[in-house]
């Protein structure tokens, strides 16, 4: 890592003016391509800037790269670009150290040794993709092309449905992805009927409350939030964060509440009851357009109680409080505040939503919003129109290809459990331990790091063992595959073409186009190339889906729509919201191209398009649900409940409704299951902290582990660099004899982790917390080694309805590390 | 002349550490060793001051980004027996790395503790595979280094003015940290120009410059509604 001063000192006499890499040496590093050395070292020093889009989280900021001599050396944001308009975070900020990273993978590696043992061989990639298409057209004609899995991370949009589309024309309906906003629709999809997350009107709010959704640091777009707060700043909005830890964003808010994890859904529900008894909620919205607030019969005649009857009955001041930790004046008073506050939001995030009751707390913290009619309304809740794409030409499947789509889920839960998903790591993993409903052959990991951030660990390695032929798709070697037998190594973002669209919760719909700003630097390739390259190896009618040259030309082919429908305009200077709607109500159109190829060169110079203005939409039309309106009673919840309760009587006469309930640890009976209700979280009662962890604005979800600029700034808040802490308020530090910065056991039932404590008056007393993305066992040199990983001590836990990871679910106890 | 100055709405900033990422990348500032970095020898020209108010459960919390403050009457110039900082024509203040002997002395007189020293030889990215910015030189261990104010994109800026036969515009020279920022949080320009915004802002009934009793006129302004 060291570069000796003999060399640094070469190396600094070259300075004058000429750009260069590194110094000891360089002609010595063969890796380096060699026309790559040359421009840097006779290179007339010509300096361009290009367009395009980091993908290094789900934010989907537009960068702008500046170049000397067409080689990267720094990022800035890109002004035009509606999303994060010039801001960027720490990471992105970072992303040439990914570029640049020396664990790169520079060739396709088959693995030679054991997993984990490091030893990998470099293969061309004719041998690797032979490897790969032989095997997927041996499995074919044996007729089990459905024993092929994908396990995807982060993809979105085009990269999606190219995936969906590989697969379903090869004839498996085992597409999962295993990322952090996994199954996140889910509660939406209860109370809203489809499984679009909403936008919020963040900019004619006059107040924000918000549940343990820490938007400035690890929402879907930190940086499109941090440009609305910072605007709101200039209108003197309030922020008001409810949350067990002081995150980046209760940081910056105006008041920071705090209530016990887990406690969520009980907490809205002590807001919803001060709402309904001192009737501060909108009557004509509640009336009009929910379902279940009164009590209600139903064609049976059989009589059921409506959400008022259940708020007014269990969810009192003094009750909540009991709950959620947090004192009744402040319920009352918050209540009040809400009630009173013409337009005010209220959010949900993932504080509220990883935990085994999070599907309900997120149905209560949204039925606030009903309460306050903040649909389709100024500063409230809308959802956005899809991007005018070209359809991709239909999917052309065989017999083969319809067989295999019409088998059995893989990772659909066998036993009782997760009514509403067919994905949850946890039965992923146990189906294909057990072989059900059949084994998987081939196993591709798209990218992410599904091992690192899971919590079953053991249980999944013994899966990743299991599966024959693991094939990874990825730029670096991590925990997760280390486990592959073959890894093809992917251009970085900087490198590739793709496109990114409609980021999940952003307030106008909006593309923006990733291109690649320099040449790859190694034998790598591009994902979506990759498969399409597989799928003509593989011939036949999974060939003729992929009608295109390559991954670029399926994007351009999209676009075709976006020119042809002549909405939106291209993200340029000065292109703003309210010209753009002027210049359509005068029946103009922004983007007047003469050809296609003029607008792509644009789209290309610009970086992206965006389209603000939406179609009005009636309340009539946004609920899809089987009322047609918000419901606070779940049909949806109540129809796959009863469906599992079909599918046991068929296995056994003796199970009913009551032992469906018991097997999936719902507490609740009666209507109160289908509605927003508190299920407690079963914490195990001998231990005396709750365990709650965090993600940071320059690590996320481990991925930036492997920037060195990333790990020292790790901790430049609490200034712990390159390591993990625990945060500790100091009425608990005192109780338990810990200083700030002694060495302490965290220990749950599972396991113990060691790190150093941080004693700030941030947290909760009786909770502590440790940051997510260090204690990496690979990964490359710089995050092996350093810091530990929270998740290793978590019970395996998931939200009972969902299936997503209770990444609040565990108590731990502490001790002093002597 | 221009007296270029900074002013950080603390009331805007989230603390998000952009500022941070994009000074150490823009100036080539090395990687620090973790055992040294967590030992106080970390390089960070734009710093974050972190400090809690009040008593649980009514925290509140204070965020502070901290480059150096390029002082009018900087303290730290004067000690430096080699000349190695000194204040520049711009009014900015400078270091000359290859002057600098290592004693030290100007990180003591500083009273903001805006420098750092290079305890070891500095560190980037492994395999040589480093793209630096070419406008900023490398330092070698043993010197003090801190902000520049990236006086380097000054350079360029007065070029191309000079060219075009124009003062330079207000918003036209940014330091990397004042670019970034997602949150607007940081405004920079010439103070002398009645009509650039840093003229306004640093008026405003928030701004405030730390331990300003002192008298060395620092050029970075806090607004803050809690003073
Ligand atoms: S928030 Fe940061 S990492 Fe995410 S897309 Fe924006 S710049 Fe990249
Ligand atoms: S970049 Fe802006 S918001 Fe982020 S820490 Fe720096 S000054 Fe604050
Ligand atoms: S802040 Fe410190 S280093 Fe900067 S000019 Fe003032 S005294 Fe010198």
């Amino acid at each position: 890592m060291e570069i000796k001063r003999r060399d640094f000192l070469k190396l600094f006499g070259g300075i004058s003016g000429a750009l260069f890499l590194g110094g000891c040496g360089l002609d010595d590093v063969l890796e380096i391509p060699a026309k790559l050395v040359n421009k840097v070292k006779n290179g007339p020093r010509i300096e361009t800037w290009k367009n395009t889009i980091c993908s290094l989280c789900s934010g989907g900021c537009g960068i702008q790269v500046r170049l000397i001599d067409g080689l990267p050396v720094y990022i800035k944001g890109n002004p035009n670009y509606p999303v994060n308009q010039g801001g960027m975070c720490p990471l992105g900020i970072s992303a040439l150290q990914v570029l640049y990273n020396p664990d790169r993978l520079k060739h396709p590696q088959k693995r030679i040794g054991n997993p984990g043992s490091g030893k990998w061989e470099s293969i061309t990639w004719d041998e690797a993709l032979k490897m790969v298409s032989q095997r997927m057209i041996e499995l074919r004609n044996e007729n089990k092309a459905h024993q092929v899995a994908v396990l995807g991370s982060d993809e979105r949009g085009l990269m999606k449905e190219h995936i969906v589309r590989f697969l379903s024309a090869y004839g498996s309906p085992n597409y999962y992805q295993f990322s952090s906003l996994q199954n996140d629709f889910i509660p939406y999809q209860l109370v809203h009927g489809h499984s679009q997350i909403p936008s919020y009107d963040f900019l004619n709010a006059k107040m924000i409350l918000s549940f343990g959704a820490n938007f400035l640091e690890d929402g879907y777009s930190p940086i499109y939030y941090t440009k609305l707060y910072s605007h709101h700043r200039e209108r003197q909005l309030r922020y008001i964060q409810i949350e067990p830890r002081m995150s980046l964003t209760a940081a910056n808010a105006d008041r920071w509440i705090q209530i016990r994890p887990g406690t969520y859904g009980a907490f809205a529900l002590g807001l919803a009851y001060i709402l309904i008894r001192e009737e501060l909620y909108d009557v004509d919205f509640v009336n009009k357009y929910t379902f279940g607030f009164e009590d209600w019969t139903d064609r049976e005649s059989k009589k059921h109680n409506g959400f008022k009857t259940i708020v007014l009955g269990n969810y009192y001041p003094e009750k909540v409080s009991e709950i959620t930790g947090a004192p009744s004046e402040v319920i009352i008073e918050l209540g009040r505040e809400l009630g009173n506050t013409p337009q005010a939001l209220v959010l949900g995030g993932r504080g509220a939503s990883d935990n085994t009751n999070g599907t309900f707390s997120m149905m209560a913290i949204q039925s606030l919003n009903a309460l306050l009619g903040n649909y389709e309304r100024q500063g409230g809740i809308f959802f956005i129109d899809e991007p005018p794409y070209s359809k991709l030409p239909p999917i052309v499947e065989d017999s083969i290809a319809k067989n295999g789509n019409r088998k059995e889920l893989i990772a659909t839960p066998r036993d009782i459990a997760f009514p509403l998903t067919n994905f949850s790591i946890d039965s992923f993993i146990k189906n294909i331990l057990t072989d059900k409903p059949y084994p998987v052959d081939i196993l591709f990991l798209m990218k992410g790091n599904p091992l690192f951030q899971s919590l079953n660990h053991h249980e999944f390695v013994k899966a990743l063992k299991k599966i024959p032929f693991i094939v990874s798709f990825d730029s670096f070697i991590n925990e997760t595959n280390e486990y592959a037998h073959l890894i093809l190594p992917t251009h970085t973002f900087l490198e590739e073409w793709n496109e990114n669209s409609n980021v999940p919760s952003i307030g106008f719909s909006h593309i923006g186009i990733q291109q690649p700003i320099v040449e790859p630097l190694f034998d790598t390739r591009s994902m979506g190339d990759i498969i399409i390259d597989l799928a003509k190896k593989i011939g036949g009618t999974v060939a003729k889906s992929f009608p295109f040259e390559n991954y670029k030309q399926m994007i351009e082919s999209k676009f075709e729509g976006v020119y042809k429908s002549g909405q939106g305009a291209i993200a340029t200077k000065g292109v703003k919201k309210l010209w753009l709607e002027y210049l359509q109500q005068r029946g103009w159109q922004i983007g007047r191209y003469s050809s296609f190829e003029e607008f792509w060169d644009q789209l290309l110079e610009n970086g992206g398009w965006w389209n603000p203005i939406r179609k009005e939409k009636k309340l009539t039309e946004i609920f899809k649900t089987p009322s047609g309106k918000f419901e606070f009673y779940s049909q949806k919840l109540k129809s796959s409940i009863d469906d599992l309760v079909k599918k046991t009587i068929e296995h056994d006469s003796t199970q009913n409704l009551e032992s469906v309930l018991s097997r999936l640890n719902i507490l609740a009976r009666g209507d109160t299951v289908f509605l927003p209700h508190h299920e407690s979280v079963p914490y195990e009662g001998e231990m005396p902290l709750y365990f709650t962890t965090f993600q940071v604005l320059t690590n996320r979800d481990g991925n930036g582990a492997n920037l060195p600029l990333m790990q020292e700034m790790f901790g430049y808040t609490v200034r712990y660099y390159w390591r993990s802490w625990v945060e500790i308020n100091p009425i608990t530090a005192t109780e338990f004899g810990i200083k700030d910065g002694s060495w302490v056991w965290v220990e749950s039932s599972i396991n113990r982790i060691k790190v150093q404590a941080k004693v700030i008056p941030g947290i909760m007393p009786n909770v502590i917390a440790v940051p997510f993305g260090l204690g990496h066992t690979s990964y490359g040199r710089y995050a092996k080694g350093h810091g530990v990983n929270p998740n290793s001590i978590m019970r395996n836990l998931y939200d009972f309805i969902s299936g997503k990871p209770a990444l609040d679910g565990t108590k731990v106890k502490i001790s002093l590390a002597s | 002349m221009p007296k270029w100055t900074m002013v950080i709405d603390l009331d805007k900033c989230t603390g998000c550490g952009a500022c941070i990422a994009a000074c150490k990348i823009e100036n080539n500032v090395p990687i620090v060793d973790p055992i040294q970095a967590n030992e106080g020898r970390v390089l960070f020209w734009m710093d974050m001051i972190t400090q809690y108010h009040g008593d649980y459960p009514h925290i509140e919390i204070d965020r502070m980004p901290k480059p150096c403050f390029h002082c009018e009457h900087p303290p730290c110039t004067k000690v430096c027996p080699v000349r190695a900082t000194y204040l520049n024509p711009d009014g900015l203040v400078a270091q000359i790395y290859h002057r600098c002997i290592g004693c030290r002395y100007c990180m003591a007189a500083c009273p903001y503790t805006s420098k750092v020293f290079n305890w070891y030889e500095p560190m980037w990215l492994d395999g040589n595979y480093n793209c630096f910015n070419p406008d900023v030189s490398l330092r070698m261990v043993g010197v003090v280094e801190k902000c520049s104010f990236c006086s380097h994109r000054l350079l360029k800026v007065k070029e191309e003015a000079v060219l075009q036969d124009r003062s330079i515009m207000d918003g036209e020279y940014q330091p990397a940290c004042a670019e970034v920022c997602p949150a607007d949080a940081i405004t920079f320009g010439d103070a002398e120009d009645k009509n650039s915004e840093v003229y306004k802002l640093s008026r405003s009934y928030r701004a405030s410059r730390i331990m300003d009793d002192l008298g060395v006129e620092p050029k970075v302004y806090y607004l803050s509604k809690r003073s």
